[in-house]
């Protein structure tokens, strides 16, 4: 430093007096004050990843400090120490500047939230009209309510994660968010009569639970932040995910309903249309989730996540095309296992966790640097 | 970004740069002159939205200077940045006319884009 090469030459001098050499004592405490306030905000600039640091990090500095002396402060306020770590974790989800990681870190979490929403949204009915426990119906009649009246409408919560995807998907960011928000509080609070266990049991599925309500929500605050890249489909699209929402609550409650009349052969005869319908329905969100990822680097993965749920379903069909026309080779293929596999809620969840994780490993395997900035037009020195 | 997706504080920026380049410090400063203190940039902030434009092609260095070793790196506007500047002004011109009007029809007058001043009511400018 300066300050030790001005001491060194003081000391060597040997014949200054003792207020020549105290001048420069005097002179390098403010240089230790700035560089100390100096370091200060060099450890707030710590918390950005590291590429963009190496890019930003000086003029940041410079900012920061500008602004540290304007106000006469010594230290990073709570508020700048807010505002980088915002600024950091948008970073690390894909905001502009981000590195090709960071980028598909953000695309992850956003296919993570969007398929957590359906997941959310298909998880009860799949629960209510496949294992035959009381899911929706239960849980109306212990609000009071009796299905099929008006009243039932209540079960519109449930509708609650397609619209938040129906937002997100449309740009509507701050409303998505919101609804999704809503949505995770309350599939966490309906989640005893969801999985059949009854409200004495509440926090028997801890990790269900978690799966269905934390993770999109937390991957849905840090993948739709406000330096995301710009989601909008097209007005139809939304459209098409509120509608397979109301096609999933009808549909299963139809089949609750249904359970309890006097003639079995009734749910046979709906069987088909039902399964066709929620196939059809699900592969209209498949198809515009893959369309959103189709201009990204997780293209692949994707497809990946979404083939997931999709294999699901396809043994439904496969079902119902046993009961109906009498195709008993289908069961002989061993489908039948995987239905019945796949008609328990847990298989989701844990075909969701999986994409999660396969996404999670392909991300970290994207190269984590990006090339650096063009340097500005030209540079001057003061 | 969409004209109608984009922020007060993104337009605030904008403006801070229409006269000449400016470094981070400096934008900071013209926002909170521009937006009388209502609007205090923090670093983390406005670097995420000097990112972001840039990144939009709106904004793009200019120039950079080194002083007593820090470095300060100007931005400037765009021909991009400037058209969606003037968008954005005058969609807001636009709307503050149409509240002045209505204002007015109750009796406020408001003086904007050549609108009359009447005694005794409200003065606002434009905001753009």
């Amino acid at each position: 430093m300066n300050t030790h090469g001005e001491r060194q030459g003081s000391n060597g001098a040997g014949a200054a007096k003792p207020s020549d050499t105290a001048k420069p004592t005097n002179a390098a405490e403010p240089a230790d004050a700035a560089e100390a306030v100096a370091r200060r905000y060099r450890r707030v600039l710590s918390l950005l990843p590291r590429a963009f640091r190496e890019q930003r990090g000086e003029e940041m500095l410079t900012t920061m400090l500008d602004g540290a002396a304007d106000a006469g402060r010594k230290r990073p306020s709570f508020g700048e120490w807010l505002s980088m770590l915002g600024l950091s974790l948008r970073l690390r989800s894909g905001a502009p500047g981000a590195s090709p990681r960071a980028r598909t870190a953000g695309e992850s979490l956003r296919l993570i939230a969007l398929l957590g929403l359906v997941l959310q949204a298909g998880t009860p009915r799949q629960s209510i009209t496949l294992n035959g426990e009381p899911g929706i119906g239960a849980l109306l009649q212990h609000l009071g309510f009796h299905s099929w009246e008006p009243a039932s409408l209540a079960a519109c919560g449930l509708l609650m994660p397609c619209l938040a995807a129906a937002a997100l998907l449309r740009g509507r960011r701050r409303t998505g968010l919101l609804l999704m928000t809503a949505s995770s509080m309350l599939f966490l609070a309906t989640s005893p009569w969801v999985f059949g266990i009854g409200p004495d049991a509440r926090w028997a599925n801890p990790c269900a639970m978690l799966v269905l309500c934390v993770i999109p929500l937390i991957a849905g605050l840090l993948g739709f932040h406000r330096d995301a890249a710009q989601v909008s489909q097209p007005r139809w699209w939304s459209a098409a995910v509120v509608l397979t929402g109301i096609s999933l609550l009808l549909t299963g409650d139809a089949l609750v309903q249904l359970a309890g009349h006097p003639s079995y052969t009734l749910i046979q005869s709906v069987w088909l249309p039902s399964r066709l319908f929620e196939l059809g329905c699900v592969g209209v969100v498949a198809a515009m989730i893959l369309r959103q990822a189709r201009r990204s680097v997780g293209g692949l993965v994707a497809c990946l996540v979404v083939a997931a749920p999709l294999l699901l379903v396809l043994p439904s069909a496969a079902d119902a095309l046993s009961i109906n026309t009498g195709f008993q080779v289908i069961r002989l293929l061993g489908f039948d296992v995987i239905q019945r596999a796949a008609f328990t809620p847990y298989l989701w969840i844990g075909a969701y966790l999986l994409a999660a994780e396969v996404l999670l490993i392909l991300t970290l395997a994207v190269r984590p640097r990006r090339p650096r900035i063009a340097a500005a037009a030209s540079s001057g020195a003061s | 970004m969409k004209s109608s997706t984009r922020t007060e504080q993104v337009f605030l920026i904008l403006t801070a740069l229409a006269d000449q380049p400016r470094h981070g410090y400096g934008i900071a400063q013209e926002v909170a002159q521009l937006s009388d203190g209502r609007t205090q940039l923090k670093v983390g902030t406005l670097y995420g939205a000097l990112e972001r434009l840039t990144d939009e092609g709106l904004l793009e260095p200019d120039h950079d200077e080194v002083d007593s070793g820090r470095l300060r790196r100007y931005y400037r506007l765009t021909d991009q940045g400037v058209a969606a500047l003037a968008e954005d002004t005058q969609r807001i011109a636009a709307n503050a006319k149409a509240a002045a009007q209505r204002l007015q029809a109750r009796g406020v007058r408001i003086q904007i884009n050549g609108l009359k001043h009447g005694p005794g009511t409200a003065t606002a400018g434009a905001g753009a």
